[in-house]
């Protein structure tokens, strides 16, 4: 069952023309650039912009003959477009009405919904005075209170600050849990499609260029688009004082020297999060001397070559995936088997507390 | 540092406030104090005042109920013939209302293409009745609500209609309960301009529906009358339609002058 979709829009010069699947109870995130046409993906499922060939299945049966309103979607846009001159539960109700339901169980349904995904916002309020985050969550209990059968995120993230991201973050992977039918995730943000998604649609130019786990993905990006976005390492595990000014994340899989963030109390904390992008890590093949922080010894597992560049992963502990020039390759033999040493400096390793750090990507 | 303005600039600057306000402060100069009262009371008077309010505000109705869905359709619909039908809409309002006015006869008249049948069906005459003072000036006054209806609907971000389309709500629904309150503003004003200008119509109204006192006779044809016979009486009947204009002019400033 799930969704079914195969697409094809032009708009000006620009041609989308894509083709895929999402189960029920699946997250995949349709990744790119702006322009690729993520957007219009969504609106063209959820009948706003008409297929000029394709078709749309969703459970089972083809619904992109029908009206707008008949298709049970659920399309939370970028901004919210919560109606400005409603309160903040006459939005949520507003879909309940849509919907068939009279006032008072609309209203009842709305306060729910509002006390789970947005318990700060006073109902009363009026979007117009909602931070970004705020508003988000309002278009999800607005979305979600239309009961549809497929729900659809356009950049739930990119209009909210980055102090409120994490958070956010938590209640939208809650959301998307707790929601049975399929669900598309639109981002440019790496680290928003690896850790909410379950699969990676990767859009360029109006066409799918890969299809994968994130993992997948991460280890084989298919073009330098996909190795430049999605191809980060990245970490998570409690992060530990080790020292002035530094830390410690110790993952399962091992552990990394890390720069305390200013600001944050020195405590031992969990669920950090941290990235460190593989153009940083650099590949030496002794022990190296100098400032990084971080040194593994390791074997190289693969290398995968894209235009002038390599991606070189690790079986380092921590695993690691480091990007360097093909000449690095050649000059130091790189190549499954061969042992290296991967190091990156402390201060690389981009940090994501829960509740309170800058989020940084 | 505030530069000199050129003396000619100034001039004409000067001459052209003065045009503006001068027939104003002439009817405040003329006016009989005296006999104010007894003009507004006398039974021509109060006849026109009522008949005035009450043509001008059944025409605005008219105008809100007819000229805001018609807005709606030039302004969300495609169709072939639309920027036409734009234009033709418009055109009362650069049209000389005497003009409006034979046009009227000629399709509402009682031997008018709909007029003849209309009297023939049903018995409807609606030349020389209230009625056809209402039509006149809902004719001059309703091409306003569409352009400011329509122009308030072009700003409104589709992305909402489209946001309560998609929550399943019918375009109905989403008239009432998204678009409309979204552009209140530009439809009060379009109701108030249109308003100012039924109170005022003359040429189509005379035309049309004629000159019969408590019938069809408005303040401004009340005032034509009256300027035969009476020009105190004129002045006095016309300051009161000055008073009314300020008024709207006052209460619309944000919308009109665009503040300050």
């Amino acid at each position: 069952m799930g969704l079914d979709a195969a697409v094809r829009v032009t708009r000006g010069t620009h041609v989308l023309d894509v083709t895929f699947a999402v189960d029920d109870g699946e997250t995949v995130a349709l990744v790119g650039r702006n322009g690729a046409g993520k957007t219009t993906v969504l609106e063209a499922i959820a009948g706003l912009v008409p297929l000029e060939a394709g078709h749309i299945e969703l459970g089972g049966r083809r619904i992109d003959a029908l009206d707008v309103g008949q298709r049970g979607i659920g399309l939370a846009f970028q901004d919210g477009a919560l109606f400005p001159r409603m309160s903040v539960r006459e939005n949520v109700a507003f879909a309940a009405r849509a919907r068939g339901d009279r006032v008072g169980p609309a209203r009842a349904r709305a306060d729910r919904l509002l006390a789970q995904l947005a318990p700060t916002v006073a109902p009363a309020a009026r979007p117009p005075q909602l931070s970004g985050g705020e508003r988000q969550r309002v278009s999800l209990a607005r979305v979600l209170a239309s009961e549809p059968r497929l729900l659809l995120l356009d950049e739930p993230l990119a209009a909210v600050d980055a102090s409120a991201r994490p958070e956010l973050r938590a209640v939208l992977r809650d959301a998307l849990a707790a929601f049975s039918g399929p669900r598309i995730l639109v981002t440019h943000d790496p680290v928003e499609a690896m850790t909410l998604a379950d699969r990676l649609v990767l859009l360029e130019d109006g066409r799918i260029t890969q299809t994968g786990t994130p993992a997948e993905v991460r280890n084989h990006p298919a073009t330098r688009y996909a190795a430049d976005l999605v191809g980060v390492n990245l970490f998570e595990g409690t992060l530990e004082p080790a020292g002035p000014g530094a830390g410690t994340l110790r993952t399962d899989e091992g552990d990394l020297t890390v720069a305390w963030p200013d600001g944050l109390e020195v405590v031992s904390t969990s669920n950090v999060r941290a990235t460190v992008a593989p153009a940083e890590i650099t590949l030496h093949a002794a022990s190296p001397e100098g400032s990084s922080r971080n040194a593994f010894h390791g074997k190289v597992l693969e290398v995968a070559v894209t235009g002038s560049r390599a991606r070189v992963r690790v079986d380092t502990a921590p695993p690691l995936v480091a990007e360097v020039t093909t000449g690095s390759v050649e000059r130091m033999g790189l190549a499954p088997g061969a042992e290296v040493w991967a190091s990156c400096k402390a201060v690389e390793v981009r940090l994501m507390v829960p509740g309170s750090e800058p989020d940084t990507l | 540092m505030r530069r000199r303005l050129p003396l000619p600039i100034l001039v004409a600057a000067i001459i052209g406030a003065a045009f503006v306000v001068l027939p104003v402060v002439a009817l405040v100069a003329r006016a009989p104090w005296g006999r104010f009262g007894d003009v507004l009371a006398g039974d021509g008077a109060r006849a026109a005042l009522r008949l005035s309010l009450e043509v001008s505000l059944a025409a605005t109705v008219l105008s809100v109920l007819l000229g805001v869905p018609l807005a709606w359709v030039l302004a969300r619909r495609e169709f072939r013939g639309r920027s036409v039908l734009r234009a033709l809409v418009v055109l009362p309002i650069v049209l000389p209302p005497v003009v409006a006015g034979v046009g009227l006869l000629a399709a509402l008249g009682r031997q008018g293409v709909v007029g003849g049948w209309l009297d023939r069906a049903f018995g409807i005459q609606l030349t020389f009745s209230t009625s056809g003072a209402i039509i006149a000036a809902t004719f001059v006054s309703m091409p306003l609500v569409v352009l400011a209806a329509e122009a308030g609907f072009r700003g409104l971000d589709p992305r909402f209609e489209q946001a309560a389309g998609v929550l399943g709500a019918s375009p109905a629904y989403t008239l009432r309960r998204v678009v409309l309150p979204m552009t209140a503003p530009q439809l009060a004003a379009g109701a108030v301009l249109a308003w100012a200008r039924a109170l005022g119509e003359f040429g189509a109204t005379i035309t049309f529906a004629g000159n019969l006192q408590g019938r069809t006779q408005t303040v401004p044809l009340a005032v034509f009358q009256q300027l035969q016979t009476d020009r105190g009486g004129a002045v006095a009947l016309s300051l009161v339609l000055v008073v009314i204009s300020v008024a709207v002019l006052v209460a619309m400033r944000g919308h009109i002058m665009g503040g300050r």
